[in-house]
């Protein structure tokens, strides 16, 4: 690892239709995996939908997916990167690392890359982390949003070496992968 | 006939000699025993299932089983602290368990698998739409702008056609980074090939 490079991380937990499984990528501020983590696929009892109800769902992603495979991770990243904006406080709360909901937006470029600006949402930023992309638009927690211009930078560095939301797809792909090989 | 003559002999000597029977609690409650009656019913619960078998005394070999080995023994979930301190099954048919807090967790086993994520390609898109300033070529028009890709480290590459995406796998065991590059797809016109990629150093005026 060359010493001043960011790690970022890319957490997912997807949820299917009769299970959950959740992946975690760490990757240098060039897209080059550090660490690679997954779990099997966690099929809900009987017995845990009766109990846990509507709760189910917080349960298995936090409880279950979150807890071990964060606690899995050995590579740390310095931030988290995540698709869905309701895991920010759990993965925060398990990792005691900083985290951001990111995605991509269809609005017009912002005037320079680096430039990061506040919505009418609150905890929620547009940042230009390039010259040749759409903003991406960022949602920190309300602890957090003093440090947006920290994250930014982070994030816009480690754009000029990657495309920042293209491990999300990676992860995706190897996933399929695991998928197809556990079917055969 | 015996009852009805000792009824004669109690009335006679009540009359005659003025005794009376006196009876104790205990002769009374043979007599006439207490009877209580409900019209509650009484329900039995009984398992479905048939009763367990233990086979094989499993949790004997825990002590020397990893927590997230035994684990598994429970199709998932896992024991965070349990320990028997000594089993002896021998002449003196012992068994002495030390006994802990049992907390079974349902456990997701993360897998580590770095090969599986060097197999999946690394994703450019076509960022064309974004050049604030297309750059021009002679006898040439740009058909695509991918970046950034680190040119040394790249082993392999293919585009996809349907969504236009350049698919590439970085050789990770290769130390060396390079250089940061722009790759452009070219269409030339009157040339040999209609096709042409070229490679451009990140921060270097392109066209």
């Amino acid at each position: 690892m060359e010493k001043g490079k960011q790690l970022i991380g890319y957490l997912t937990v997807d949820a299917q239709e009769n299970y959950f499984r959740g992946a975690a990528l760490v990757t240098d501020s060039r897209g080059i995996p550090t660490d690679f983590r997954y779990t099997e696929p966690v099929r809900p009892t009987k017995l845990e939908r009766i109990l846990y109800g509507s709760a189910l769902d917080i349960y298995l992603r936090e409880d279950i997916i979150l807890d071990n495979l964060l606690g899995a991770i050995e590579t740390k990243p310095s931030l988290w990167l995540l698709e869905d904006a309701e895991l920010i406080g759990p993965v925060q709360k398990i990792s005691r690392t900083p985290a951001i909901a990111v995605e991509a937006s269809a609005r017009a470029p912002l005037d320079q890359s680096g430039q990061c600006e506040p919505t009418a949402e609150q905890g929620v930023f547009m940042l230009q982390a390039d010259n040749i992309s759409a903003p991406l638009r960022l949602a920190v927690s309300d602890d957090n949003i003093s440090k947006i211009s920290q994250f930014a930078q982070t994030l816009t560095s480690s754009a000029e070496g990657m495309e920042l939301l293209e491990p999300f797809s990676r992860i995706q792909r190897a996933l399929e992968t695991v998928s197809e090989s556990e079917s055969k | 006939m015996p009852r009805l003559i000792a009824e004669l002999g109690r009335k006679l000597g009540r009359i005659f000699l003025g005794r009376i029977v006196v009876r104790g609690l205990g002769e009374l409650r043979r007599q006439s025993p207490l009877c209580v009656a409900t019209h509650f019913r009484a329900a039995e619960v009984r398992p479905l299932r048939t009763e367990p078998r233990v086979r094989a005394a499993m949790f004997a070999q825990w002590k020397k089983t990893r927590a997230q080995s035994a684990g598994t023994l429970l199709g998932g979930y896992a024991i965070e602290r349990f320990r028997v301190k000594r089993v002896s099954l021998g002449k003196a048919k012992k068994c002495e368990v030390r006994q802990y807090k049992l907390n079974i967790k349902r456990r997701a086993a993360p897998k580590h698998s770095m090969a599986r994520i060097n197999r999946a390609p690394v994703v450019r898109h076509n960022r064309l739409n974004f050049l604030k300033k297309a750059p021009k070529f002679e006898h040439a028009t740009l058909l695509a702008f991918y970046s950034p890709i680190f040119q040394e480290k790249v082993k392999k590459s293919a585009l996809d056609k349907a969504s236009g995406n350049l698919l590439f796998w970085y050789d990770n065991e290769r130390v060396k980074i390079g250089e940061k590059y722009y790759l452009l797809l070219l269409r030339v016109f009157g040339g040999k090939e209609p096709l042409k990629w070229l490679w451009i150093q990140a921060g270097k005026k392109v066209g």
